[in-house]
């Protein structure tokens, strides 16, 4: 008895996929096996399907009487609409970016290698010159006379200004 | 016609007159789908073209690989009907005035069959008033519209099983209401449309 029951509940609850086929074949087989020998199950299925059939028969219907005035309505909407952007703004916004990157940019990529280069070295050990003891003194092979000859040392001479005019 | 996805392409080009194919397009069945969910005239004008305005400022983020350009327009105004009747409860309906203005009289004007049909579409119209609006929503989606339940959930923002659910509470509510008057009302509604 129970058992039946819970058939006839599966059932019931299998009723809105068995009438639009949703069912796999197997079960599909099952409910309608049942259906056919269950008084009490075909009379729900029955009621179902009538009650399908009015509802896709009436709920179009509902709104359809007087529609409204879509034209007026459109007019509405277009005013909202979305208006492409003319090319040349896109341009301009596209070169003022541009130029905003290349700021941005090209000061911190400027002189990157002279940065490099001020790394220190390792620093050598300060030692004063007078406390140094050098091993050997040289004498300099060549002396460098700086005086040049009598003709250099004359001063040039410069044109005599012209009084007349 | 033009397939929908080139009448898009058309639209973010900046193309008013793809605008205008679309709203011609799905106009009547958004507005259906409001009017059938909020019950008022008014409201459902409005939000229709809200949804509209809404969808058409959005264009560019529809994927039609995740879902049709219809079932995308009745997600958006799904839920621009959500957000008004969440503003405003629909209490205030008049029922009378929406049966007189949104259904379509029957041919034979005698007045017993006037009386009739008034009564049976008293019958269903108070039905759908009476559903809450998540199962209002889903008979609406289902036999108004008929949307797959795959579709449903899409527009509902549920899962299927919900979708499916939904239908049948709906109709175990409607059922107490329909099967009373049921074959009056589709006969004379079917012979009045």
């Amino acid at each position: 008895m129970v058992f039946r029951f819970l058939i006839c509940r599966y059932v019931h609850l299998q009723l809105d996929a068995f009438l639009d086929s949703r069912l796999s074949p197997r079960v599909r087989r099952r409910v309608a096996r049942h259906i056919d020998t269950c008084p009490a199950c075909y009379q729900a299925y029955a009621r179902q399907r009538d009650l399908r059939r009015d509802l896709q028969a009436t709920v179009p219907l509902v709104g359809r009487g007087a529609p409204p005035d879509f034209d007026r309505m459109w007019s509405a909407i277009r005013t909202e609409l979305p208006r492409p952007q003319p090319r040349q703004t896109q341009f301009r916004y596209g070169l003022v970016m541009l130029l905003l990157v290349m700021a941005l940019i090209v000061p911190l990529t400027m002189g990157n290698h002279d940065l490099t280069r001020t790394v220190p070295e390792h620093p050598m050990p300060q030692t004063d010159a007078s406390t140094q003891t050098p091993d050997r003194i040289t004498e300099p092979d060549i002396i460098v006379t700086l005086t040049s000859s009598p003709a250099q040392q004359t001063p040039p001479t410069l044109p005599e200004p012209d009084f007349s005019r | 016609m033009q397939a929908i996805e080139q009448i898009i392409e058309k639209c973010l080009e900046g193309d008013q007159q793809g605008y205008e194919a679309l709203y011609h397009a799905h106009a009547e069945s958004i507005y259906r789908l409001c009017y059938s969910i909020l019950l008022n005239r008014q409201d459902a004008e409005d939000v229709t073209q809200e949804a509209f305005v809404y969808a058409f400022k959005n264009l560019h983020r529809y994927d039609p690989q995740r879902a049709a350009f219809k079932t995308w327009l009745y997600t958006i105004a799904i839920s621009r009907c959500r957000n008004l009747y969440r503003r405003k409860r629909p209490a205030l309906m008049d029922i009378t005035q929406i049966l007189q203005l949104n259904v379509p009289g029957p041919k034979n004007e005698s007045p017993e069959s006037v009386l009739v049909a008034h009564d049976a579409r008293n019958a269903l119209e108070e039905a759908l008033a009476a559903l809450s609006p998540r199962l209002r929503e889903a008979v609406v989606l289902r036999y108004g519209h008929g949307l797959m339940y795959r579709e449903m959930a899409e527009v509902m923002n549920c899962p299927q099983k919900t979708a499916e659910s939904r239908v049948r509470l709906a109709h175990e509510a409607l059922r107490g209401v329909l099967q009373t008057d049921g074959a009056v009302l589709l006969e004379e509604l079917l012979t009045s449309s």
